[in-house]
């Protein structure tokens, strides 16, 4: 779709927008770039910070599973949480006895 | 229970179609549900929102959606299914069409789309998540709010009983309906899934504690959602082919005190007013147990 | 083969959705519509027509169907009228938002209360800044070209937008006149399938449509208004293209002139009341009285251009509008005053389908030019 400034019709009489664009868009208000939001950083949003003691951890998977974020991430061998997405709501440490909770300095 | 089913919290899939990076509220239990959700429906879903907290989630020029989404307005998330439903089918496209509105939008404004999708049979899966009150506007009283709980709109507590939803559903004679919350996420799961499974339209009501508007710490979401199954107040149970079956019995029922001390919302009531709830709430679970968890709503 | 019919312009306007293949019709009965969805549902059913036919729950979830439907990237068609449109009002700004190129006819109908049946403009001008091209039609044949022509508009990639056609309750709707049914061969060159780009729902191009917006919401609404200058252009091009295939091209789709060569009193008018206007122009002028007639045919995009051309020689200029502003009088006689910058009588009348007829017109050219402003007959 074409985007731009001038109204065709009677060429620039009718209609001008001044300083009206954005890199990128077509005037469709749609986004088409999946989980583009990972380029926010969230993690600014928190006050206190988990951290997993990996030695104790027992893959049990709650932390990962109830993070409304999305922030726990496992693998077999590894734990680790997202900081750039955790809003440090607290709920992985609620739920485990191996996650502690520092306040951000 | 089919192999397919999910057995344990390690059995739920890794992969994320709802990732971090948006606007939705520290601990916010409706994005965790659509999370864990997209999760075992997989890549081929497209999800229709109606406006709420969730409409948030997608904020211009980001996304945090790996799924097709849409969202057109509050009161109409099962006439876009329907269209949805015949669309795809014309452009060959299959995929699971999940309604993921907010209490507000199904029981109340959206209850006549919804309800048109449903004696239609669109087969789409709906959840229902229900913060028991209109949230994304800061906490107002709706018919799905719980007795006695105070909102913005009703400061000394909401007077009248909430709708009986799943059962106005399951009246609609949809193969599937049940109730979830996402303490229990592989309970919940294995909902999803078979909501998937059915022919037709599901219907999943699914109880996501809101620290804002409920009063509780962010970090205690899953906690909350635990004590509302454990005391006995939001049972977990599916509806099909109009019978009821509960999914979780507690063993030893939680005292009701202990689910709304724990909150805001329910901190004017006397504990006279806690011995009324806790008597209302025996009352149904004996009705229960005589009757085996398991009974006929409908005729 | 084309084909000529007395049909009503309610099977003008269902014979345009099957000749352009619409394909998902989600619908509600309302008077005087009905007969459009009815003719819709038998072609369906009778296999001549391959849609599907989505009776839905009221016409916000009609508007909310289209959208979706559309949004997917199917053709979609829907009717609707009075009432009804009203009810669609917030979902008519959402599918226009969307940059959806979903074509529905309205059959004009005055509004409640009192409740009426009979036709005006209110109800279509009540939608006037929603973001959807509106076309007036004065007869069945121009409903059925213009829902085909519609699609082909409102699908061009410089418009995207979606568009309401509008035909007057009863006097169109009811009434049979020979129309002209082109062929479906001829149809399909005309217009190809919509696959669009701009908006799927596939697992395969995850999109998220309907989100938020902040500072970029004016950029949005500015590029509507850019796809309506656009409109203009591509309107005016598609008529010409039409013409050349069926010999009717509306006068190049914006503003329909008659009799203005020479003429010193002039009546803006638009929908099927032209058809009396016009034979009351002949008349005067068989008495020797230089009068004319313009008629509007597209509300929006709103044809500036063509309303200076047609009556810049113009001395006195009326317009006769079949609605109401009660705070302000007639809505498209504002819409001229403001365009052509001079003075301008404006006439209410026909309001919920009050005759107006050729004793009125002539007393309504009589009247022009007076020291009043507004008349409301």
């Amino acid at each position: 779709m074409r985007a731009g400034d001038r109204g065709r019709g009677r060429g620039d009489r009718e209609m001008r927008i001044i300083n009206i664009s954005y890199d990128g868009a077509n005037g469709v208000p749609v986004i088409r770039e999946p989980a583009s939001a990972l380029k926010n950083n969230t993690g600014t949003w928190r006050v206190f910070r988990p951290t997993i003691d990996s030695d104790r951890c027992v893959r049990c998977g709650k932390c990962w599973v109830f993070c409304p974020e999305g922030a726990i991430h496992v693998s077999d061998a590894d734990i680790w949480i997202d900081y750039d997405h955790c809003k440090g709501c607290g709920i992985c440490v609620n739920g485990c006895r191996f996650i502690t909770a520092q306040r951000e300095v | 229970m089919k192999d397919s089913y999910l057995k344990k919290l390690t059995d739920i899939p890794m992969e994320d179609y709802l990732v971090g990076g948006h606007v939705a509220c520290q601990g916010c239990s409706a994005s965790l549900g659509l999370r864990l959700a997209l999760k075992v429906l997989g890549k081929d879903t497209v999800v229709i929102n109606g406006s709420g907290c969730m409409t948030l989630l997608p904020v211009y020029p980001t996304t945090p959606l790996r799924v097709p989404w849409i969202h057109l307005a509050i009161e109409n998330t099962g006439a876009a299914g329907t269209a949805l439903y015949y669309a795809l089918r014309r452009k060959n496209i299959k995929a699971n069409i999940l309604g993921y509105a907010g209490d507000g939008a199904t029981y109340d404004i959206g209850l006549q789309s919804l309800s048109g999708a449903a004696e239609k049979n669109i087969d789409m899966i709906y959840i229902c998540y229900n913060n028991q009150s209109f949230g994304n506007t800061g906490h107002q009283r709706a018919s799905s709010t719980p007795r006695a709980s105070s909102t913005s709109t009703t400061p000394g507590g909401k007077v009248e009983v909430e709708k009986d939803m799943p059962a106005i559903m399951a009246a609609h004679r949809i193969p599937y309906v049940a109730t979830a919350c996402p303490s229990y996420p592989v309970d919940f799961l294995n909902k999803v899934k078979r909501a998937a499974e059915v022919k037709g339209m599901a219907y999943i009501d699914l109880l996501v504690p809101c620290p804002v508007g409920w009063g509780f710490d962010p970090s205690e979401g899953i906690d909350i959602g635990r004590l509302a199954v454990r005391t006995g107040i939001w049972k977990l149970y599916e509806i099909v082919d109009g019978r009821v079956n509960l999914t979780y019995i507690p063993k030893k029922r939680r005292g009701v005190s202990e689910y709304l001390r724990a909150q805001g919302r329910f901190s004017h009531l006397s504990e006279e007013d806690i011995g009324a709830i806790q008597e209302e709430v025996d009352e149904a679970w004996e009705g229960l147990e005589a009757r085996g968890y398991e009974y006929e709503i409908m005729v | 083969m084309n084909t000529r019919r007395m049909i009503t312009g309610n099977g003008a306007a269902a014979w345009g959705a099957r000749l352009a293949r619409a394909e998902i019709i989600p619908n509600f009965p309302i008077t005087p519509q009905t007969a459009i969805i009815e003719e819709i549902a038998s072609w369906i059913a009778s296999g001549e027509m391959d849609a599907d036919f989505l009776p839905m729950e009221s016409e916000h979830s009609v508007q909310s169907a289209l959208a979706a439907a559309s949004s997917a990237g199917t053709r979609v068609f829907s009717a609707t009228s009075s009432q009804g449109l009203m009810l669609m009002t917030e979902m008519m700004f959402v599918t226009s938002g969307l940059r959806l190129p979903v074509i529905m006819v309205n059959v004009s109908r005055g509004l409640s209360a009192p409740i009426t049946l009979w036709s005006d403009h209110n109800d279509v001008l009540v939608q006037r800044d929603s973001g959807w091209l509106q076309i007036f039609c004065s007869n069945n044949q121009e409903v059925l070209d213009s829902v085909v022509m519609g699609y082909k508009i409102a699908e061009d990639s410089e418009v995207l937008l979606p568009m309401m056609i509008n035909l007057d309750g009863f006097t169109l709707s009811a009434t049979r006149e020979p129309v002209e049914i082109p062929s479906q061969d001829e149809i399909d060159d005309f217009l190809p399938a919509y696959n669009p780009t701009h908006t799927i729902l596939d697992p395969k191009y995850p999109m998220s449509m309907g989100g938020a917006v902040f500072d970029e919401y004016m950029y949005f609404r500015s590029q509507q208004r850019m796809a309506m200058c656009n409109s203009k252009d591509v309107i005016t091009d598609v008529c010409a293209e039409w013409e050349k295939m069926t010999g009717r091209g509306w006068a190049c789709g914006l503003v329909e002139p008659y009799c203005l060569e020479d003429s010193e009193r002039a009546l803006l008018i638009c929908g099927s009341e032209s058809a009396t206007l016009k034979y009351t122009v002949d008349k005067l002028r068989a008495d020797g009285e230089k009068v004319g007639m313009l008629r509007l045919r597209t509300m929006r995009p709103f044809p500036c251009e063509g309303i200076t051309d047609a009556l810049s020689d113009v001395e006195k200029i009326g317009v006769i509008d079949q609605d109401i502003s009660p705070g302000s009088g007639g809505i498209i006689a504002t819409e001229v005053k403001a365009c052509l910058g001079r003075s301008v009588t404006s006439f209410i009348a026909g309001l919920g389908g009050r005759r107006i007829g050729v004793e009125k017109y002539e007393k309504i050219f009589g009247r022009l030019g007076q020291d009043v402003e507004e008349w409301i007959f």
